[in-house]
């Protein structure tokens, strides 16, 4: 066990709590989060809302059970650079998201707060893909060799 | 006998046929509720009960989003008088530090059959009160404007069953997967936010009638 399995874990379970919370209510209000942030044309805005959940419950899943570890961290990666760009837009732009209640009672962060913690996550998987011998210990992938 | 041991790849469809149907189980058996309408609420409901568009919104007071949906409902409604039904419903969102007590206010009205013209006023003048520290005195001007009776305003607000109220409201949206501002049930289909509310609206409601 090192911090850098601990790390992975964390990640995947970040995301699979966040893709699976997405996932089990209903679609729209995931989809009105999306529209929030005045991104995308209405029909990219129902296949990302349709999509990303499923695709962050199967990366942190991977990314947890250390299977296809490499290109699992590469995907969540990707997505968490996505969700800066897009939280950056909205800064930018000055969109009303945190007043809207667009994310529930739970998630009532402001945006800066969001952009400073998905930077952070970011930051942290392109350091366990660049210390990938030791994030892949206690792995699946080590299992299967 | 030798053990045959599976293959990464085996393993991963696996992994994910597992996830998907834990997925869909768990919505399943969360959804099991329904989406029944409420009942008893005719103060707070509004347009022809016999209409063949059905809507039950979770509103928050100190929403813009609500507000601007509600203006645009209105819009609606008052083009399509006989094809729309409304029924409200509280959720107040936590992030409001207004919101139960515009809610509690509203089901007072709600109690001298002003709802709606509460509703109207709250929601127009958003802007100005949703920054007061205390926002009561606004909201008596407001009840007043509305033409509430001030003394039975007075008993109501501070009559626990009325927070109840406002709160089991609230439960219940959250049973049926309410989680932000505007939500609206039309026809028993979920709607979030003012632009799924349009689009769905015209596509059941005739153009010549917008």
């Amino acid at each position: 066990m090192n911090i850098f399995v601990l790390l992975r874990w964390l990640i995947g379970l970040l995301f699979i709590v966040s893709g699976g919370e997405k996932l089990i209510g209903p679609f729209q209000n995931f989809l009105y989060v999306v529209e929030s942030y005045e991104a995308f044309p209405r029909f990219l805005q129902e296949i990302i809302a349709h999509a990303l959940p499923w695709g962050e419950l199967f990366l942190g899943i991977f990314v947890l059970l250390g299977l296809w570890t490499k290109a699992a961290l590469r995907g969540v990666l990707v997505l968490i650079a996505g969700f800066v760009l897009i939280v950056s837009q909205a800064i930018i732009r000055q969109l009303p998201i945190t007043e809207c209640g667009c994310f529930g009672e739970l998630m009532s962060f402001p945006l800066p707060v969001v952009l400073i913690f998905d930077s952070s996550l970011f930051i942290i998987t392109l350091f366990l893909l660049r210390k990938f011998d030791q994030t892949v210990r206690l792995s699946l992938d080590q299992h299967f060799g | 006998m030798a053990k045959v041991k599976p293959s990464k790849t085996s393993f991963t469809f696996v992994i994910l046929i597992l996830c998907v149907a834990v997925v869909f189980g768990v919505k399943a058996y969360l959804m099991k509720g329904g989406f029944a309408a409420g009942g008893g609420i005719k103060a707070r409901s509004k347009g022809n009960p016999q209409a063949s568009v059905k809507i039950i919104e979770y509103i928050d007071f100190q929403c813009p989003a609500c507000a601007h949906g509600a203006a645009v409902l209105k819009k609606y409604i008052e083009n399509n008088p006989d094809s729309i039904y409304l029924e409200m419903h509280y959720y107040p969102l936590a992030m409001h530090k207004h919101a139960v007590t515009a809610s509690i206010f509203a089901e007072c009205a709600a109690r001298q059959n002003k709802f709606w013209p509460f509703h109207d006023l709250v929601l127009e003048k958003q802007s100005d009160w949703k920054g007061f520290d205390d926002v009561k005195s606004a909201f008596f001007d407001m009840a007043a404007q509305a033409g509430l009776n001030a003394q039975q305003l007075q008993s109501c607000i501070i009559d626990p069953s009325i927070e109840e109220a406002v709160f089991k409201d609230k439960e219940e949206g959250a049973q049926k997967g309410v989680k932000s501002t505007p939500t609206y049930f039309i026809n028993g289909e979920m709607a979030v936010g003012g632009r799924s509310l349009v689009e769905k609206l015209n596509q059941l409601i005739p153009p010549q009638n917008l």
